[in-house]
C-alpha cells in the first residue's frame, strides 16, 4: 500500500512544485512501489488534457456582445457595469484584487 | 477553443490593455478567460445568468481599470481574485454571504475527450472522469481551479483563503481516489 508521503509527492509533482529533493524522495519511493510507477505516467499524461468548459461558444459571444454593448455605451458617456455602481468603486474593487506580492 | 495562454503570454496583453487601451487585447483575455472566470464565479453565487452578468462586469471593469494592470505581477490570480471579490460583492449586496469554500456550489469537472486518444484512451477517460464526479465538492472544486489554471498551489490556497497544505491534500486525495478508478491494464 503506497504511503501517504507517495500522494503527496505525487500532489506536488502534478502541479511542477517538487524540489529536487522531492523528486528524489519520490524516484525511490516510486522504485518501491512499481504499481504506482504506470499510474505516475498516467497523471503526468492528464495534465495535459483540457477540462470541458462550463459554457459554449454561444455563452461566450454573447458576453463579448454583451460587453461590447456596454463598452459602446460608456464611450457615449452612458453608465456601464450593469448600471449599478460608480466608476470608483470598481476601481477600488480592482485595486483590492491586486494579489498580495 | 484557445490554448492556455502561458503567463508571459498574460503579462503581455496587460501590458497592452494598460499602455495602448488596445480593445483587441480584452477580447483576447476574454476568449482565454470567459469561460473560466464564469465557472469560478459560478461556484461562488449558484445562478447561471447572474454568473454570466457577474462575469461581463468582470471584463467592464478590466477595461476601466485599465490602467492598474501595468504593475499586476501574477495576471491569473489576480482575475479570479476580481471574480472572488465581485461575485462576493454582490452576495453582500443581496444580503447573503459567503464565508468559507464549504459553502461552494458543487461544480461539475469533466475532462474533454481526447479525439484522437493520444494522451489518455476514451475508455480510461471515462473511469476517470467518473472518479472525478464522485469526488467530494471541496475537492472537486480545488481539482478543477488547478486543473484549469496555472496556479501554484500557494495562490490557490490564497484565493481560496486556506492553507496550502490543505490545497495538496486536497490534491493528494483526488489522485489517490483517481488512482483507485483506474485499472492498472489499462494505464
Amino acid at each position: 500500500m503506497p504511503s501517504k508521503r507517495l500522494w503527496e509527492l505525487l500532489a506536488r509533482k502534478y502541479n511542477n512544485e517538487l524540489t529536487a529533493a522531492e523528486q528524489e524522495e519520490l524516484e525511490q519511493l516510486l522504485r518501491e512501489h512499481r504499481d504506482v510507477f504506470e499510474l505516475n505516467e498516467t497523471f503526468s499524461r492528464l495534465k495535459d488534457v483540457p477540462v470541458q468548459p462550463l459554457t459554449t461558444s454561444a455563452d461566450e459571444e454573447r458576453s463579448r456582445q454583451a460587453i461590447a454593448a456596454r463598452l459602446a455605451a460608456a464611450q457615449m458617456g452612458g453608465s456601464t457595469s450593469a448600471q449599478t455602481e460608480s466608476q470608483d468603486s470598481r476601481i477600488v474593487e480592482l485595486s483590492s484584487a491586486r494579489p498580495k506580492p | 477553443m484557445p490554448t492556455t495562454p502561458t503567463e508571459e503570454d498574460l503579462l503581455s496583453l496587460f501590458r497592452r490593455l494598460s499602455t495602448t487601451s488596445d480593445q483587441a487585447a480584452l477580447w483576447q483575455l476574454h476568449a482565454h478567460y470567459f469561460h473560466r472566470i464564469y465557472a469560478y464565479v459560478l461556484s461562488i453565487v449558484p445562478l447561471k445568468e447572474t454568473a454570466e452578468e457577474i462575469t461581463n462586469d468582470i471584463f467592464v471593469d478590466i477595461w476601466q481599470g485599465r490602467h492598474l494592470l501595468a504593475n499586476v505581477s501574477r495576471p491569473e490570480l489576480y482575475l479570479l481574485v476580481c471574480a472572488k471579490n465581485k461575485a462576493i460583492r454582490y452576495l453582500k449586496k443581496k444580503s447573503l454571504t459567503f464565508e468559507s469554500l464549504d459553502e461552494a456550489m458543487d461544480i461539475e469537472c469533466v475532462l474533454e475527450k481526447d479525439p484522437y486518444e493520444l494522451l489518455i484512451s476514451s475508455e480510461m477517460l471515462k473511469y476517470i472522469n467518473d472518479a472525478i464526479s464522485a469526488l467530494p465538492p471541496k475537492c472537486r472544486m480545488i481539482f478543477r481551479l488547478v486543473k484549469e489554471n496555472n496556479l501554484k498551489y500557494r495562490e490557490v490556497a490564497e484565493l481560496l483563503d486556506i492553507s496550502e497544505k490543505t490545497v495538496e491534500n486536497q490534491m493528494a486525495i483526488a489522485l489517490k481516489k483517481l488512482s483507485a478508478s483506474i485499472p492498472f491494464k489499462l494505464a
